[in-house]
C-alpha cells in the first residue's frame, strides 16, 4: 500500500513557500514529474526522497510517512468497528485525511482508543453487576422497590374505586419503598464511586472468563477439527499414546523421549516439555500415562491446528497480547480434550454413568482433572451436558485454574471460601468430596472435588498436589451419581458458603480468614 | 392461606409490598387469589388448593422459585400447570433456566400492572411467552 507521500511533499513545500518548479529544479527533476509525485501518481524513493527531505528540511521518516502509515492502519481499524463501519472509510480517503489533516486524524485515533478503554471499563462494570453478590443484591433490592412503587402508583392512578383502606396501604407503600429505594440507590452510587477510584484495566484472566461465558465454553470449530483429526487418525476412536507418537513423528517430525536428559532451561518441577530446536517432546521418567497422552495430544493439535487456534484467539474481546496468549493455551487444551474425549461418545457415556468421573477417567485412561475439564465443555446445543464450573487449587488455597459457571461467583484469583469442598478434598486425598452449599443470595450448588498428587521421580522431589472441583447448580444435581443419598430439597443440610471472605456477607462465620471488603454491606 | 377449592391464581412472592399490589390487581381483574411467601409453602399450597395457574417469584426463602418450578414439573399432577415466573434480575440466564425448567410465561420486574394482568389472562387461556424470549 502506497503511503500518501505526494500530499505530504506538497504540504511541506507550501509550508516553506516554495514553488513546484523551484523545488523540482533544486532536486533535479522536471516540474511535471514533481506534479505527478505530489498527485500520488508516481512512487518516490531512494536518493530522490532524501534530496526532497533535505530541501524541505524535514525528517526522512516524517516525509516517507512511516508514522502516518501506522495512523492510517489505526484509522482503518477504527472504521472497521461496528459503531463506525457504516461510514465506509475508503483507503484513499484515509490516506488523504492523514496527509492533509493529520491533527484531526490523530484526534480521531486518540478518541477511538479512549472509546475502547471506556468500553472495556463498561464491560468490567457490566461483569461486576452480573457476578458480584453485593451489586446483585443491591440491584435485586432496587428492582423490587421500583416494582412495588410503580405497581402501587398505577393502582392509585388507574383504579377509580380503590377503597379507603387499600388507598392508605398503597400510599404508605409508595412512601416507604421510595425511601428505601433512595437508600439502595445511594449504596449503589457509593459502590460506583469506590469502583472508579480502584478501577484497573480488565485483567487477561477476566477477559478469558467473559469470553468463555459468552461462548458457553463451547467452540464448534474446535469440535469439528477434533472430529476431522480423529477420522484421519483412528477412524473416530480416541488415540493411544503409540498412535499420537506415530502421527507426531510422521506429520511433524517430532520425537518423543522418556527419562532422557532434561533441557537445562526446564524448570525443576517441569515433568515434560517441548524443545522446538530439536523437535523433541520430552518427559521425565515415571510420568503417568494419562499425563503423557494428554501432552502428546496437546502437542499434536497445537501443530496441526495452529492457524485455527490463532484465529480463535485473535478475538476482539481479548484486548491484550497476554490475554490472547492465555487464550491460545486454553483453546489448545480444549482441542486436545476434544480429541481424547470425542464429543458424542463421551457425552452419551457421561449421561449414562451419571457423570461418574472416576468411571470416565478409567474408561478413557485419563486423569480426574482431564475428565472434569472435558465435562465443562459439553455445551453443544441439543446435546448439552450439565453446566459445570471448574476450579483447581493448590494446598495453600491458591486458585490456579478456573472455568466460570454463569451465576456462580468465583474469585478471579487468590483464594475461594475455605469451606468449599475444593479445600476439604485435601483432607481426604484421592477420594471424592461432595457437598451441597448455599450462598447468601439463596443460590444452591453441588460441589464435588478430589485432590491428588502428581507422580514424583525421586524421594527427595516434592509432589505437586492439587485439588480439582466441579460445581453445578443444584437444579441439575439429580443427573449426577454424586447426588445419590443427598436430600437435595433440604436446605438445612447445605453448607453456608460465600465466594471468598472478602466478598462474603456472613459476618459471623467462624471460618472467616480476613475481613469483609469495606464496600460490602449486608 | 385460604381454603379455595376453585382457586384461579396462587401468588408466591415474599416481598410484602409487591404481594399486596399483585393480590389487588389480579383480584380487581376478576380472579380468585391466594398467596404464600416461601417456596416450601408454595408446593404445599399448590397440592392443597389446586390453583388454575401460579405466579411465582424467583428469589424466595426456603426454596427458590426455580426449585419450586422443577418440583412441580416432575410431579405428574402439576406437570402442565400454567406457571408465570417473576424474574427480578432481568437476566437472560434466569430466563433460560426458567424456560429449561418448564415455566410457561415470565414477566420481568419492574413491570406495569397491565403486563401482569395480560400475561395471567394469556396464561389461563393456555398461551405462554417464555420460549420465544429465552432463545
Amino acid at each position: 500500500m502506497r503511503a500518501p507521500i505526494g500530499l505530504r511533499i506538497r504540504n511541506f513545500r507550501k509550508a516553506k513557500g516554495l514553488s513546484q518548479s523551484g523545488l523540482a529544479k533544486s532536486v533535479g527533476i522536471s516540474p511535471a514529474y514533481l506534479n505527478l509525485i505530489e498527485a500520488n501518481k508516481r512512487d518516490v524513493g531512494g536518493t530522490l526522497v532524501q534530496k526532497l527531505a533535505g530541501e524541505l528540511q524535514v525528517d526522512l521518516h516524517e516525509l516517507t510517512g512511516e508514522t502516518e502509515q501506522r495512523l492510517i492502519s489505526e484509522l482503518q481499524e477504527a472504521f472497521s468497528d461496528p459503531i463506525l463501519e457504516s461510514l465506509k472509510l475508503d483507503t484513499a480517503v484515509a490516506h488523504s485525511a492523514v496527509a492533509t489533516i493529520p491533527e484531526i486524524a490523530r484526534a480521531l485515533h486518540l478518541s477511538y482508543r479512549a472509546y475502547l478503554e471506556a468500553a472495556a471499563s463498561a464491560n468490567a462494570y457490566s461483569h461486576r453487576l452480573k457476578s458480584d453478590p453485593l451489586f446483585s443484591e443491591l440491584l435485586h433490592q432496587m428492582l423490587s422497590r421500583i416494582t412495588a412503587v410503580r405497581s402501587a402508583a398505577e393502582i392509585l392512578e388507574d383504579v377509580p374505586d380503590v377503597d379507603e383502606r387499600s388507598r392508605q396501604t398503597f400510599f404508605a407503600t409508595i412512601t416507604r419503598e421510595s425511601r428505601d429505594l433512595s437508600d439502595s440507590a445511594r449504596a449503589l452510587i457509593g459502590e460506583f464511586d469506590r469502583e472508579v477510584q480502584s478501577h484497573r484495566s480488565v485483567t487477561p484472566a477476566r477477559e478469558i472468563n467473559d469470553l468463555l461465558i459468552e461462548e458457553r465454553n463451547y467452540f464448534p470449530s474446535l469440535e469439528q477439527a477434533a472430529q476431522d483429526m480423529l477420522g484421519e487418525m483412528t477412524g473416530g476412536t480416541p488415540p493411544s499414546v503409540e498412535k499420537l507418537t506415530e502421527v507426531l513423528a510422521t506429520e511433524f517430525d517430532v520425537s518423543v523421549e522418556y527419562g532422557g536428559p532434561v533441557p537445562a532451561s526446564a524448570l525443576p518441577n517441569r515433568r515434560f516439555g517441548f524443545d522446538p530446536q530439536t523437535r523433541r517432546q520430552w518427559f521425565r521418567a515415571g510420568s503417568a500415562v494419562a499425563s503423557v497422552r494428554f501432552q502428546l495430544a496437546r502437542r499434536y493439535v497445537a501443530l496441526r491446528a495452529e492457524s485455527l487456534i490463532a484465529d480463535l484467539a485473535n478475538d476482539p474481546r481479548l484486548t491484550s497480547p497476554r490475554a490472547r496468549e492465555l487464550a491460545v493455551q486454553a483453546l489448545t487444551a480444549n482441542l486436545a480434550g476434544a480429541v481424547l474425549f470425542p464429543y458424542q461418545q463421551f457425552y452419551e457415556e457421561a449421561e449414562s454413568c451419571q457423570y461418574d468421573l472416576d468411571f470416565l477417567a478409567q474408561r478413557y485412561s485419563a486423569s480426574f482433572e482431564q475428565v472434569a475439564h472435558r465435562l465443562v465443555t459439553l455445551r453443544k446445543p441439543g446435546a448439552e451436558g450439565i453446566p459445570f464450573g471448574f476450579l483447581r487449587a493448590d494446598p495453600a488455597g491458591y486458585l490456579s485454574k478456573q472455568f466460570p459457571l454463569p451465576g456462580l461467583v468465583m474469585p478471579n484469583a487468590g483464594h475461594a471460601c475455605p469451606l468449599w469442598a475444593l479445600y476439604g478434598a485435601f483432607q481426604n486425598a484421592h477420594s471424592i468430596s461432595r457437598q451441597t452449599v448455599s450462598f447468601s443470595d439463596g443460590s444452591r450448588y453441588l460441589f464435588i472435588a478430589k485432590a491428588a498428587a502428581k507422580r514424583v521421580s525421586a524421594y527427595a522431589e516434592q509432589p505437586v498436589v492439587s485439588s480439582v472441583m466441579l460445581a453445578c447448580d443444584l437444579l441439575h444435581a439429580d443427573r449426577m451419581i454424586y447426588a445419590q443419598g443427598l436430600d437435595l430439597g433440604n436446605t438445612d443440610a447445605d453448607v453456608p458458603v460465600g465466594p471468598s471472605c472478602r466478598l462474603c456477607v456472613r459476618h459471623s462465620c467462624a471460618h472467616r480468614q480476613e475481613p469483609v471488603a469495606a464496600n460490602i454491606v449486608g | 392461606m385460604g381454603e379455595g377449592l376453585d382457586l384461579d391464581i396462587l401468588i408466591v412472592e415474599d416481598e410484602p409490598a409487591i404481594l399486596s399490589s399483585l393480590e389487588f390487581i389480579l383480584r380487581h381483574a376478576g380472579w380468585s387469589i391466594d398467596s404464600t411467601t416461601d417456596g416450601e409453602a408454595a408446593l404445599n399450597a399448590v397440592r392443597q388448593l389446586r390453583p388454575k395457574a401460579v405466579v411465582l417469584d424467583v428469589m424466595l426463602p426456603k426454596k427458590s422459585g426455580f426449585e419450586v418450578l422443577k418440583e412441580l414439573r416432575t410431579d405428574a399432577d402439576t406437570r402442565d400447570l400454567p406457571i408465570l415466573i417473576l424474574t427480578a434480575k432481568g437476566q437472560k440466564q434466569d430466563l433460560r433456566t426458567a424456560a429449561e425448567l418448564g415455566a410457561t410465561s415470565f414477566v420481568s420486574k419492574p413491570y406495569a400492572n397491565s403486563e401482569v394482568v395480560d400475561a395471567v389472562r394469556d396464561l389461563l387461556a393456555g398461551i405462554g411467552n417464555i420460549d420465544a424470549a429465552a432463545t
